[in-house]
């Protein structure tokens, strides 16, 4: 998912005052940045385009409100890094720690659990002996 | 018709790409006859054998092309190999010949690869910068590297970023684990950012984009399955190896419990296979090694292959079709 500056700026507006029109975007952000009212009305849209904003028309002009909460947006944007090359059938450019796996079910896991406490209890011995 | 310097470059390089794509079949072939019993060998050796395996082709490729080329003619070893083999017509090239086809297939595709890889990149970089704007604060390790915290629910932790590479990991994963589970996650993706990870991940996606599909997926995950050992190794310097491998258990049983469905967060990195895998070999570690011999001996044999295949090659075609 591709946020340019101002896209990031109207969203995190948009999360604290919702239902508001393009004019009132750019009056809050003016503080902020120098963006002509279109430019702002273009962000606007591009972010509705995306999924990432409603509207509703009320009178002459629409009024938005973001579409995803915060931690929604941020979920997405993991898996957006994570798996990004992965959706190419490539490998992601991101070395993670471990990683869900559809394929593997609460059987494997636990097999791998017992092994580990196999192992664990082998080396409590051998050290007692070793005491000894 | 050129003939000149430029065709004689022209010619090195179509030389180039026949030894390339010699190379490249008799690799894929040795894979085909031992690839299975790779892992029977010691992290640093697959790591090896896949880096012979990847680099292979190109190497072939440019020893080939420099025994053919007119730099060591004056050489007995160029005369002795030219009774063998050859290039007959080493400064005179036509653009609409298979030769010219092939260099310019060669170039459009490494050209298409630079702006595949190029924009997945960018877009990686600016899901990483949005990433950072809406949710992490930095925070400092003991030796002084960073790692940012992302304010999320979701148990995740990873390294990314090519040249300067940065660990992630999220408040999520944080609050679930102890200090000590939290210290092996960290030590683990900062072995990441030592080794530069993710540059030679970038790196083997592009070199392996040359082979057959299927090929290219194996290395490309054999290769990231040996980087998630090493960086497992690193960790047990300082735990112990079962309890690196139950924090593994423990991650990704974390990670099991996300609604993936409804956010459509499917962190799958690797098979279920590979997580048995990095257990297996915490558990009890492959230490036979390979001898360097072994593979130099191969590459050296492959090079004779390849010399005389493409002489061959060159020939049969050129007899069969002419040049044009």
């Amino acid at each position: 998912m591709f946020l340019g500056e101002l896209e990031k700026q109207v969203l995190q507006y948009l999360w604290s005052s919702p239902n508001v029109d393009a004019k009132q975007v750019h009056a809050a952000l003016a503080k902020q940045r120098d963006s002509s009212p279109n430019t702002v009305q273009s962000a606007l849209e591009r972010l509705f385009k995306k999924g990432l904003l409603s509207r509703e028309k009320q009178g002459h002009a629409y009024l938005y409100r973001a579409k995803i909460k915060r931690e929604e947006l941020i979920a997405k944007l993991i898996d957006s890094v994570a798996s990004d090359f992965i959706s190419q059938g490539e490998n992601s450019l991101v070395a993670a720690f471990s990683s869900v796996s559809s394929d593997m079910d609460e059987g494997q896991l636990d097999q791998l659990e017992k092994l580990i406490e196999i192992q664990r209890s082998q080396l409590k011995q051998s050290k007692s002996n070793a005491d000894k | 018709m050129l003939i000149s310097d430029l065709a004689l470059a022209l010619n090195l390089m179509a030389i180039a790409l026949l030894g390339f794509f010699v190379g490249a079949l008799l690799l894929s072939f040795t894979w085909f006859l031992f690839g299975r019993f790779v892992s029977l060998y010691s992290t640093s050796s697959q790591k090896m054998l896949v880096w012979t395996w990847l680099l292979g082709p190109w190497l072939l490729g440019l020893v080939t092309m420099l025994i053919f080329s007119p730099l060591f003619e004056q050489t007995a070893l160029y005369a002795r190999i030219e009774r063998l083999a050859h290039w007959h017509h080493l400064y005179v090239f036509q653009l609409n010949s298979w030769h010219g086809v092939t260099v310019i297939l060669f170039i459009v595709f490494s050209v298409g690869l630079i702006v595949i890889k190029g924009s997945q990149v960018y877009r990686q970089g600016n899901a990483l910068y949005t990433l950072k704007h809406f949710s992490s604060s930095e925070h400092l390790t003991n030796h002084g590297q960073k790692i940012l915290i992302i304010d999320s629910d979701v148990a995740t932790a990873f390294t990314s970023g090519l040249l300067r590479p940065t660990c992630y990991i999220s408040q999520g994963l944080i609050d679930k684990l102890s200090v000590a589970e939290l210290n092996i996650v960290i030590e683990h993706e900062l072995a990441h950012t030592r080794n530069k990870d993710p540059l030679f991940m970038l790196l083997i996606a592009c070199l392996s984009a040359y082979y057959p599909k299927k090929l290219a997926l194996l290395l490309n995950a054999k290769y990231r399955l040996m980087t998630e050992h090493a960086a497992d190794q690193s960790t047990v310097l300082k735990h112990s190896a079962e309890d690196v491998a139950a924090t593994i258990l423990k991650v990704v049983k974390l990670q099991k419990l996300l609604p993936a469905k409804d956010t459509n967060l499917y962190l799958s990195y690797f098979g279920a296979n590979d997580i048995t895998l990095r257990i297996q070999q915490l558990l009890k570690p492959t230490k036979k090694s390979i001898p360097m011999i072994i593979p130099v001996a191969v590459m050296l044999i492959m090079l004779c292959v390849t010399i005389v295949a493409v002489d061959a090659t060159h020939h049969l075609v050129e007899s069969v079709f002419t040049h044009s």
